[in-house]
């Protein structure tokens, strides 16, 4: 990966961490960082420090307080680094619609927040492999798979309730008749 | 062992799918979330479930007290979404060794491809 991307990146963990309104301390943002496994080898806090300090995302009386303190608590990010995240935001390349509407209505009588977690999960690995290096449309491709997948168990079930093979046995049985 | 040890209790009865979840989550303790369930299980078994069976099987351990689920804090990859993490309870891991040695028992003795199971 890019020195771009791996700055956009952290730039991106700032943002969400800022946003979550969570007091986010620098510790947290470095395990959540190796957590997701960017870099092949962890990174350490000092590691941390230098990018930030590095591509000037912090605001210098902050930094100063981390570095030389070892202050913990929240921290600023640079108001003219803000746009730069924005717009990385709008370029996220989002799965097919209609497979995420079809996971959430058919997974409607499941708890709301499976829902969300299966709905979320099938994005993360649609958003794995395009990071891969995989096309939009083959990566579209597998999420309708895993979206279809993920589903049939539970529409079987619910046509089960519904007495729909019933119906079609009736019908078939009077076909023949 | 004592024959019939386990056979007094429903402890032992989880499926494979369960046993395998509940190892995973074990496994990835404390980030056992969906994605890192389902690729432990792959990487370990080969065997990939759809996100759709592994939530209908962690509702239904959840819903048994044999796990917990938090929801965790947002995260870049997921665009500022939550994960929603998993652990094991108690409850959970009596279950589980329970179900593992019922298995122990059964196959103890036997012969499996040549070998002493």
């Amino acid at each position: 990966m890019s020195a771009d991307f791996k700055h956009v990146n952290l730039l991106e963990h700032l943002f969400i961490s800022r946003s979550s309104n969570q007091q986010t301390s620098l510790e947290h943002l470095l395990r959540e960082i190796n957590m997701e496994g960017e870099a092949s080898e962890p990174r350490s806090l000092e590691d941390l420090l230098q990018e930030i300090k590095h591509n000037q995302l912090m605001e210098g009386v902050v930094l100063y307080r981390h570095l030389l303190l070892g202050e913990q608590g929240a921290f600023s990010l640079r108001s003219s680094e803000r746009p730069r995240i924005l717009l990385h935001h709008s370029l996220r390349t989002e799965p097919p619609r209609v497979a995420e509407l079809l996971v959430s209505w058919v997974s409607w009588c499941t708890k709301k927040r499976y829902r969300a977690a299966l709905r979320d999960d099938l994005d993360e690995v649609f958003q794995r492999d395009l990071s891969k290096g995989m096309t939009v449309a083959r990566a579209g491709l597998r999420y309708w798979g895993s979206a279809l997948g993920s589903i049939t168990p539970q529409l079987l079930a619910l046509a089960k309730r519904i007495g729909i093979f019933g119906l079609i046995a009736d019908y078939a049985r009077r076909l023949l008749h | 062992m004592k024959q019939g040890e386990f056979f007094m209790t429903d402890l032992t009865d989880l499926t494979l799918i369960e046993q395998q979840m509940l190892l995973a989550i074990m496994r990835l303790h404390p980030n056992a979330y969906g994605v890192s369930i389902r690729d432990e299980i792959k990487t370990r078994t080969n065997k990939e479930y759809s996100f759709g069976s592994i939530y209908a099987v962690l509702e239904r351990l959840e819903n048994g007290g044999l796990i917990e689920s938090r929801e965790g804090e947002a995260t870049a990859v997921r665009g500022g979404r939550k994960k929603l993490y998993f652990t094991i309870a108690g409850a959970g891991e009596k279950a589980l060794q329970a179900s593992l040695n019922a298995m122990d028992a059964m196959r103890s003795g036997l012969k499996l491809g040549g070998a002493f199971a």
